[in-house]
């Protein structure tokens, strides 16, 4: 499906299920993200992770809602349980799918996103790995210079920070010297279609999501 | 076509409060291929940002005079060959580029194809950058220009990572595209193989600019004995190998390095030596046996290992962990295990670095050879056992080169302490170096 229009349709239901408290509709959201996941071979190692690392603030929301409201409702207590969970499997159903590149071509090219902030949030997604080895790399000359950074030492952080300012100078350089200028026109080398068929699946998820959402009990 | 000219007249620029050129009055036709030389923290950098028009920033300006620059279709790479791309693989910079140029997708392949034939790029097109070496990033950084077909080449220290044989090949793509008549501006410190391309010659120096012959480079050949085996070794490898998953590093390896020796590491572009590196101060694990000190490398400790395995990274700005000059010293002087640098001493040696009276300025202001000579000196009071240092003369004039030997010899080498030095630049080496290893077809061997 295409990016662009895939991200607008995981928007809308996040928003929806968010303003109506169904549980039956969070369970069927759920089990439809897992479906497609499976289908679309997601690692089972990282399903399982999926399962494992919301569970700590999904029990909290729980908890929280089941032995400390006023009204201890256990089916409130279960709506907001699954809605993280609902969350999470929509995002992951997402990003396990899409690669950035293909969602920036395709808001750009589909949506008419202005480039500077499609290719600009590109460009500082793909610093994500330098920024992650640069962390790795300031612990180990930390450790070089008899200065142990411990993960949660300030100056661990202070320090990425500043490296990831100095980054941000160098990547508009670095797409000025490769030719880039806001606000000029651009050409098309590798074309996101945008069907009709998405548009199909994209309107019939939406209109069969709204009797689950509103009748279903 | 009439012809272009880049001119700069009686251009006077300062960054922050400090005037780093003073009245430059030169011109650069187009079909020139320029040269710019000087000593580091000249200004060789700046210049051609301002050509390129990245600079003034909100922190410099121009105080007097006029540049003016005609081409529209220019490109530049980076000193740095990290900080050039904001696509994950060079394919995606390549599109990224070609869709700037407003190229439609049939041309584009055409010459996605030619140029990476060009610039032997083919096979790293969708690796990504991540896991390129610095030669090989500066290929597909000239092969990104080629591919927009500038017409303004503007090139900063573009070698500075390259073996002999990289160096070769990119100077011979500059020079075919000099005959195509682009105009070229690079700025280098080594002057090797420039002689064929003739090329127009500009100094900076003291914040003006002067045209000049082409310095000669003396040639270089490396003569190093052979190690006695019978000495203390501080790094024993048996049937030590490293491999990646996509690639063979090192195959099966036997031999010792010495204590209280400096030992050359040299090898083509992408053979493995950062890699080695890494394998040495534990970021990534090798399969064999590696003994420091009679004791597995696995088996020691990151934090007591770390403190005696200290390494002078590629990239300045990855040793520093303090913003100003003053900071980072301050900081240095209170872990200081070297007895022979104390606060005094520290003084005398910075005034000879010309690094003096720079206490308040942000160690990313400084200039490449600035940070480079910074970064020697903060790992010098750091002493670890064994220092590694991984291309530590890029960027650096011949001066400089030949003040961190000083410094690296009077300060650092001692029965107890021992140096591993990747680079290639081999100039000065002799005066530093005792051993030189070679790392060759998935081979590590001494050789003279």
């Amino acid at each position: 499906m295409n990016p662009g229009l895939k991200l607008f349709l995981i928007l809308i239901i996040s928003l929806e299920i968010s303003l109506v408290p169904n549980l039956g509709a969070n369970l069927i959201i759920i089990g439809a993200c897992l479906i497609y996941l499976l289908f679309k071979h997601i690692n089972l190692k990282k399903l399982f992770l999926l399962f494992i690392i919301p569970l700590f603030a999904a029990s909290v929301v729980f908890i929280t809602i089941y032995y400390f409201t006023p009204s201890r409702s256990l089916y409130q207590a279960c709506v907001l349980f699954t809605r993280i969970y609902a969350y999470v499997f929509l995002g992951a159903a997402f990003t396990e799918t899409t690669s950035f590149l293909a969602l920036a071509r395709s808001l750009e090219q589909n949506f008419k996103l202005p480039s500077k902030f499609a290719y600009g949030t590109l460009a500082a997604f793909n610093v994500i790995p330098k920024i992650h080895a640069e962390v790795n790399r300031i612990r180990l000359v930390g450790d070089m210079r008899h200065y142990h950074l411990s993960f949660y030492s300030p100056a661990l952080y202070f320090k990425a920070i500043l490296s990831a300012v100095s980054w941000s100078n160098s990547l508009a350089d670095g797409m000025i010297s490769h030719g880039y200028r806001e606000d000029k026109e651009r050409s098309v080398i590798v074309p996101i279609a945008l069907t009709k068929k998405d548009w199909l699946i994209f309107s019939s998820i939406i209109v069969l999501l709204q009797p689950i959402l509103f009748l279903l009990k | 076509m009439s012809s272009k000219q880049i001119k700069i007249n009686q251009l006077s620029f300062q960054y922050q409060d400090k005037l780093i050129f003073k009245n430059l009055d030169f011109t650069i036709n187009q079909g020139d291929f320029a040269l710019l030389t000087g000593p580091s923290g000249c200004g060789k950098s700046t210049l051609l940002k301002l050509i390129a028009g990245l600079e003034p920033t909100s922190t410099s300006k121009i105080t007097t005079g006029s540049l003016t620059q005609p081409f529209t279709n220019w490109g530049m790479v980076f000193q740095d060959p990290n900080r050039q791309f904001t696509m994950a693989t060079p394919r995606e910079e390549l599109i990224f580029a070609l869709e700037n140029k407003l190229i439609d997708r049939v041309t584009a392949q055409k010459i996605i194809d030619e140029v990476s034939h060009k610039t032997n790029i083919s096979l790293l097109l969708d690796r990504p950058f991540l896991h390129l070496s610095g030669g090989e990033k500066q290929r597909v950084a000239l092969a990104v220009l080629i591919a927009m077909q500038s017409d303004l080449f503007l090139l900063d220290e573009p070698f500075a990572n390259c073996d002999s044989h990289n160096r070769n090949f990119l100077l011979n793509c500059l020079d075919s595209l000099h005959q195509d008549g682009k105009t070229i501006l690079i700025s280098d410190h080594n002057f090797a193989n420039y002689e064929k391309i003739d090329p127009k010659v500009f100094a900076i120096k003291n914040q003006r600019i002067k045209t000049s012959p082409l310095p000669s480079q003396e040639v270089v050949v490396t003569n190093f004995s052979l190690p006695h085996t019978n000495q203390e070794s501080v790094y024993s490898f048996n049937s030590f190998s490293l491999s990646f998953p996509e690639k063979e590093l090192l195959s099966s390896t036997n031999l010792k390095i010495y204590s209280g020796k400096a030992t050359l590491l040299t090898g083509e572009n992408g053979s493995g030596k950062t890699s080695l590196f890494k394998a040495l101060s534990k970021v990534i694990t090798y399969q064999g046996e590696l003994l420091f000190k009679d004791k597995e490398v696995k088996n020691w400790r990151r934090r007591p290992y770390l403190s005696k395995v200290g390494q002078i990274f590629q990239n300045p700005d990855d040793q520093f962990l303090n913003v100003t000059v003053k900071e980072e010293l301050d900081f240095s002087l209170k872990y200081n295990q070297n007895p022979s640098l104390n606060e005094s001493k520290l003084q005398s040696i910075l005034t000879k670095l010309n690094l003096e009276n720079m206490d308040e300025q942000v160690i990313y202001s400084l200039s490449g050879g600035q940070k480079k000579k910074l970064q020697i000196l903060v790992m010098l009071m750091a002493y670890p056992d064994v220092l590694l240092l991984d291309e530590p003369f890029s960027g650096l004039d011949q001066k400089s080169v030949s003040e961190v030997i000083f410094l690296l010899k009077n300060y650092f080498l001692d029965a107890n302490h021992s140096l591993i030095v990747i680079s290639h630049q081999l100039d000065q080496i002799q005066n530093l170096c005792d051993y030189h290893l070679v790392l060759k077809g998935q081979q590590l061997f001494y050789a003279k």
